[in-house]
């Protein structure tokens, strides 16, 4: 014992890199290629849904016009190739509604990821805290009554109104002694949540069967109205969560590991915990007003992050971003082409096609690393 | 550095369970806190590590008062050694050791190669380093906390806070832990429940009881018989050899002897007759 005590006592420079040091840079490796292949995928996928439709669009015609319009001068958008039509379905339809899925699924991961660590909790997601209910009341009223109803607020507003209203009172509620509880956020956004959804199918169940169709497709997200307007929105929230995120994610490490252990490496627990609340409801807020309660994404990607590259935030939410943007776009690509000409909603392929996969890794070794072992 | 707390008192849900506790610990000493159960011991170092507000007194380092500090300022001065990390998402045993550099950074930017030195030698000197990739929830009690300890040493800070800190660990780590602790040169006060390993480890022992401070000094003069059976109700007889001196514990004899007829101790055997 004394000689182990002495040996340690000394200093060590220059100490050879230890079996730590390659596991750490295995899973940096890692964290690059998975980020470089989603990377590419997202291209992709851009590409390959501008192809996809009713109106006739070759993949190499896709690209054309989306970087026709991206860079001004490209000589295919003025020398009569592209039909107008062409042009119109990709630019005006297609694209704006593949980009919003990416934006949408990378937000919700996003939310849901901060939402895990800020209530230490796996089973958290963006809708945790009453936002998908309160936005879903703000929607359903303005779907059922009109317009009016609320001073001539729009669907999107209304929705935006009902989810910050939500957690607004979820974290009020939360609130004592000016501490956030992670208990008592969880509780209190169950409860008012509940009490929102009875508002919603109270509505649902009294209004007109022609409503109704639109109330499932907002509850069950849908991206089919989107616009190039629409998608400001969520573009700037999720880049201002991205950057709270990078900026925060050593500490997001250190919350992991409890209130007091985070005090104790000079994180204020409570006012990290708050900003996190800030960001991932207004982000949930702006993605669910314009597309819905689109579930699953925000639960799961965070976990198949974690599984791939590990609980540290520095790495997994890049990975996370990402592959909810993947994930999402995937799913609309699907819920638009299986069962053409109709429409399946985003919110069912979602649960169809990542249920199954998200069970199969679950199942495999490397999920012990996302502390599923226990 | 030094650490002073000064007449400090704290409320817990509504009642007071520390009473103006006062004392300082001398830059470099190592001090135990002991005391029975709720005699206050972790509440008073929650005040010092900032997990608790005082309701009243100041807590001091360096002459500065704790809440006068931004918290990366503090954690650079005082670690814990807290007892055991939330496992919800696991992380690496590598990784939670490196969390002890966060109050050396920004939040964002890479570990330096110097964060990865200092990591790496605090997971030798508490021999966890063979445990570097495992995951902190597959670990036993035991290693836990001997990675709550890597953690805490990797936060190079002057002042070290151990609450507990071997209540897990095997006998021969026992040793260690408070060998590699005093081994540091750094103040540390550590709430311990084992007196023997307190007396044979601290420069200097603190005794609380129902939240005051009821005895202070080095641990020879400071755990007689009759402060052991005021504070624990226990009756404690010292056993000496030449080399080691160790209390022995027994319920109180009234419990034990209900007649009263109380034996005389066995003699202790002297250095000479051991050898023999």
């Amino acid at each position: 014992m004394t000689a182990r005590v002495l040996a340690s006592v000394a200093p060590t420079p220059g100490s050879p890199p230890g079996s730590s040091f390659s596991i750490r840079r295995r899973l940096l490796r890692r964290t690059a290629w998975s980020c470089a292949a989603l990377a590419i995928a997202l291209v992709t996928l851009v590409v390959v849904s501008g192809a996809v439709g009713s109106v006739e669009v070759s993949l190499a015609q896709a690209a054309q016009i989306t970087l026709g319009h991206l860079v001004p001068g490209m000589p295919w958008m003025s020398d009569g190739t592209l039909t107008p039509l062409q042009d119109q379905a990709v630019w005006q339809f297609r694209l704006p509604r593949t980009l919003l899925a990416g934006l949408a699924g990378a937000g919700l991961a996003l939310a849901g990821a901060l939402m895990q660590v800020t209530v230490r909790n796996p089973l958290a997601e963006p809708y945790i805290l009453g936002v998908s209910s309160g936005a879903s009341v703000g929607a359903v009223l303005v779907i059922v009554f009109g317009t009016g109803v609320l001073g001539g607020l729009s669907l999107n507003v209304a929705a935006f109104i009902g989810a910050l209203v939500a957690c607004a009172c979820v974290a009020a509620l939360a609130r004592k002694d000016g501490e956030l509880s992670p208990t008592r956020m969880i509780l209190a956004g169950v409860a008012l949540g509940t009490l929102f959804s009875a508002v919603t199918s109270y509505l649902t169940i009294s209004t007109d069967a022609q409503n109704v169709v639109s109330i499932m497709f907002f509850l069950l997200g849908s991206v089919s109205a989107a616009t190039m307007q629409s998608l400001i929105g969520p573009a700037i929230a999720l880049v201002v969560a991205c950057l709270v995120a990078a900026g925060t994610s050593r500490s997001l490490n250190a919350l992991m590991t409890g209130d007091e252990s985070a005090t104790s490496l000079g994180v204020d627990a409570t006012r990290l915990r708050g900003l996190l609340l800030v960001v991932a409801s207004l982000l949930t807020g702006t993605v669910v007003s314009v597309a819905g309660g689109i579930g699953f994404v925000g639960l799961v990607v965070p976990h198949i992050a974690r599984i791939v590259v590990g609980a540290d935030h520095r790495r997994m939410l890049p990975v996370t971003v990402l592959a909810g943007a993947v994930f999402l776009m995937m799913a609309d690509l699907l819920a638009r082409t299986v069962a053409m000409p109709t429409e399946i909603p985003l919110g069912i392929l979602t649960a169809f096609v990542g249920a199954p996969f998200f069970l199969w890794l679950m199942r495999r070794g490397g999920a012990d690393r996302a502390g599923f072992g226990r | 550095m030094r650490v002073e707390f000064d007449d400090v008192s704290v409320v817990l849900g509504g009642t007071e369970v520390v009473h103006g506790a006062s004392l300082t610990v001398d830059p470099g000493t190592v001090v135990g806190l002991v005391g029975p159960n709720g005699s206050g011991k972790s509440s008073l170092l929650r005040t010092l590590y900032r997990a608790v507000r005082p309701s009243r007194g100041t807590v001091r380092v360096d002459g500065a008062d704790v809440r006068t500090l931004s918290g990366r300022q503090h954690a650079r001065q005082v670690a814990v050694m807290l007892q055991d990390p939330h496992t919800d998402f696991d992380l690496s045993v590598h990784e939670v050791v490196l969390l002890g550099r966060a109050p050396h950074h920004a939040s964002f930017g890479r570990d330096t190669a110097e964060d990865l030195r200092i990591a790496d030698d605090a997971m030798r000197r508490t021999g966890i380093d063979d445990l570097a990739a495992r995951m902190v929830g597959t670990l036993s009690g035991g290693q836990r906390q001997r990675v709550m300890l890597a953690r805490a040493l990797t936060q190079q800070s002057p002042v070290l806070v151990l609450d507990e800190p071997s209540n897990h660990l095997d006998i021969k780590h026992q040793l260690e832990l408070m060998s590699t602790v005093r081994g540091l040169g750094r103040t540390v006060i550590a709430a311990l429940h084992d007196l023997n390993l307190a007396a044979q480890y601290c420069d200097r022992v603190v005794v609380l009881d129902a939240g005051t401070v009821v005895a202070d000094g080095p641990p020879a003069t400071t755990f007689t018989p009759e402060l052991i059976r005021a504070v624990f109700g226990v009756q404690a007889r010292l056993l000496e050899d030449g080399h080691d001196r160790v209390l022995a514990f027994r319920r109180p004899y009234a419990d034990t002897f209900p007649d009263g007829a109380v034996p005389d101790p066995a003699p202790v055997p002297t250095e000479s007759e051991i050898s023999s």
